[in-house]
């Protein structure tokens, strides 16, 4: 049986057996389980494998402060964040092994560039898996809506971006009204994907009460170190699993997050998102002008279509009427021309009769005044032989006694008569009377 | 004139017929027989010149119609 070492013995054999065996330096690949940073400026960590999440392989770590700060701003300017619990990174390590403290690795350098690429890696993963999920164009299938009044936005009340686009908004030419409310969130650091995610499920909660048309994302100003939030993958999930569609504005030093990537539109500062927003406004103010032009032209047209019917209409009730004018004008003229004739006719007729009656009356005229011509020829007559100077101029007397005919009277002897001859009145008495025999 | 206007053609020619069934009669001195004949002739004369002027009146007057 071997003697018995000693605990120090056994530690002493172990040191020496690995310092014969192992190169004085290795480059490993590890993920950094903790860190944490010491008062004298080390930093002590433990570094870890992962197979499906359990730790299959674990050793302390540890950076001396003199070669920590060179490591630790080397890294920072070139993969844009500080080294950090959970972290993929590629070590140059030398194995120690200490009898009191046991194993361990001093870390002489870290390579930031495998970093850089691990995060791509993992930036890659996030993305594929997103894609998988179908996540990647979830909010872009919302209609953005056409004047987004109502705005949810997500930043830091403290943050210079905020304020550009509250400047901005406030501020436009056209005097549009944008309602914004503000969720704040820490827009950056470790917290940062706890708490913008609380703050979108604090949107989502008064989505109803507060009718918001859209969500903003808003960061601007501060250092471009701890952005990593924004390309987290349960981030990336809540922003594409909004109710609303997302406008992100994170700030434009780096190319594009993840977070850009899922939301529905992405500019690369608050003041564009805000002009974005505004850019909506001015865009339905010229659809309804040119609403207004298609309805003034359309109008227009249409006057001028019922003009032309009202003056069609015009000319057709014109040309109407003047047929009908002129319809009754034939008419009035035909019945003119027959009144004309007709009364020709009858004053024709009238005419003859008038003639006849005319001739009549002449002649009952004539006869009347030949029948008093005749008539008075005869009294005439009558009168010349009725004259007693008619048979006087014959030879014939006539006798009278006291102015009486003596044929109508008796005579008497003794009576005294007067006989009248032509020139003469002669006295006479009566001697005898004796009866003409003749 | 008013002689004229006051003539009466049938007054004249009851007259005229009165004095000749007078005259026939026959039992008028002479005097009154001549005075009657007189009067007769003279309404005779009237008659046959208001006879003329009757006709000339018609013929006037159809004449004026005429034109």
């Amino acid at each position: 049986m071997q003697s018995p070492l000693s605990l120090l013995e056994l530690n002493q054999l172990i040191q020496q057996s690995l310092d014969t065996n192992l190169a004085p330096s290795y480059w490993i690949i590890a993920e950094i389980g903790e860190f944490r940073d010491s008062p004298r400026g080390h930093a002590y960590l433990e570094l870890v494998e992962k197979s499906d999440k359990s730790i299959i392989a674990k050793i302390r770590a540890n950076i001396w402060s003199y070669t920590y700060r060179g490591i630790a701003s080397r890294f920072s300017s070139i993969t844009g964040q500080n080294l950090k619990a959970g972290m993929k990174v590629m070590a140059q390590v030398s194995v120690q092994f200490h009898e009191v403290y046991g194993l361990s690795v001093n870390i002489k350098d870290i390579d930031p560039n495998f970093t850089l690429g691990e995060k791509a890696r993992k930036r890659q993963e996030t993305i594929d898996l997103l894609t998988k999920e179908g996540l990647m164009d979830l909010n872009k299938q919302f209609l953005l809506p056409k004047v987004p009044q109502k705005v949810a936005i997500i930043s830091s009340a403290n943050a210079a971006g905020y304020g550009d686009f509250i400047n901005q908004v406030a501020h436009n030419r056209n005097d549009y009204k944008v309602h914004g409310k503000l969720y704040q969130a820490t827009m950056q650091g470790d917290q940062a994907v706890q708490s913008l995610i609380m703050a979108i499920e604090q949107v989502e909660a008064d989505l109803i009460k507060e009718n918001f048309d859209l969500m903003v994302i808003i960061r601007g100003g501060g250092a471009q170190l701890d952005l990593d939030c924004f390309d987290d993958y349960q981030l990336a999930k809540t922003i594409a699993c909004t109710s609303l569609p997302v406008v992100t504005g994170i700030g434009h030093e780096r190319d594009e997050s993840i977070a850009d990537m899922v939301a529905h539109t992405k500019m690369k500062t608050p003041t564009a998102v805000a002009e974005f927003i505004l850019s909506g406004f001015r865009n339905y103010e010229e659809l309804l002008e040119t609403y207004f032009k298609q309805i003034e032209r359309h109008v227009a047209y249409q006057l001028q279509k019922e003009d032309r019917k009202i003056s069609n209409l015009e000319h057709f009730l014109k040309s109407i009427a003047q047929n009908e004018i002129q319809r009754g004008k034939d008419m009035t003229r035909m019945l003119e021309q027959r009144i004309t004739s007709q009364s020709q006719h009858i004053l024709k007729l009238k005419y003859k009769e008038l003639l006849h009656l005319d001739s009549g009356i002449k002649k009952s005229v004539a006869n009347i005044l030949n029948n008093e011509q005749s008539r008075l020829n005869t009294l005439n007559k009558d009168l010349q032989r009725l004259d007693p100077y008619t048979f006087l101029k014959k030879g014939f007397t006539r006798t009278e006694i006291k102015g009486k005919p003596i044929n109508n009277l008796t005579l008497k002897d003794g009576d005294e008569l007067i006989t009248y001859t032509l020139s003469k009145k002669i006295k006479s008495t009566v001697n005898s009377i004796e009866e003409n025999e003749q | 004139m008013s002689n004229k206007d006051n003539f009466s053609y049938d007054k004249s020619i009851s007259r005229i017929e009165e004095i000749v069934s007078q005259l026939e009669k026959d039992d008028k001195s002479i005097d009154e027989l001549s005075s009657l004949v007189k009067e007769a002739s003279t309404l005779v004369k009237a008659c046959k010149s208001k006879l003329r002027m009757t006709e000339e009146d018609i013929l006037k007057a159809f004449g004026d119609e005429e034109q």
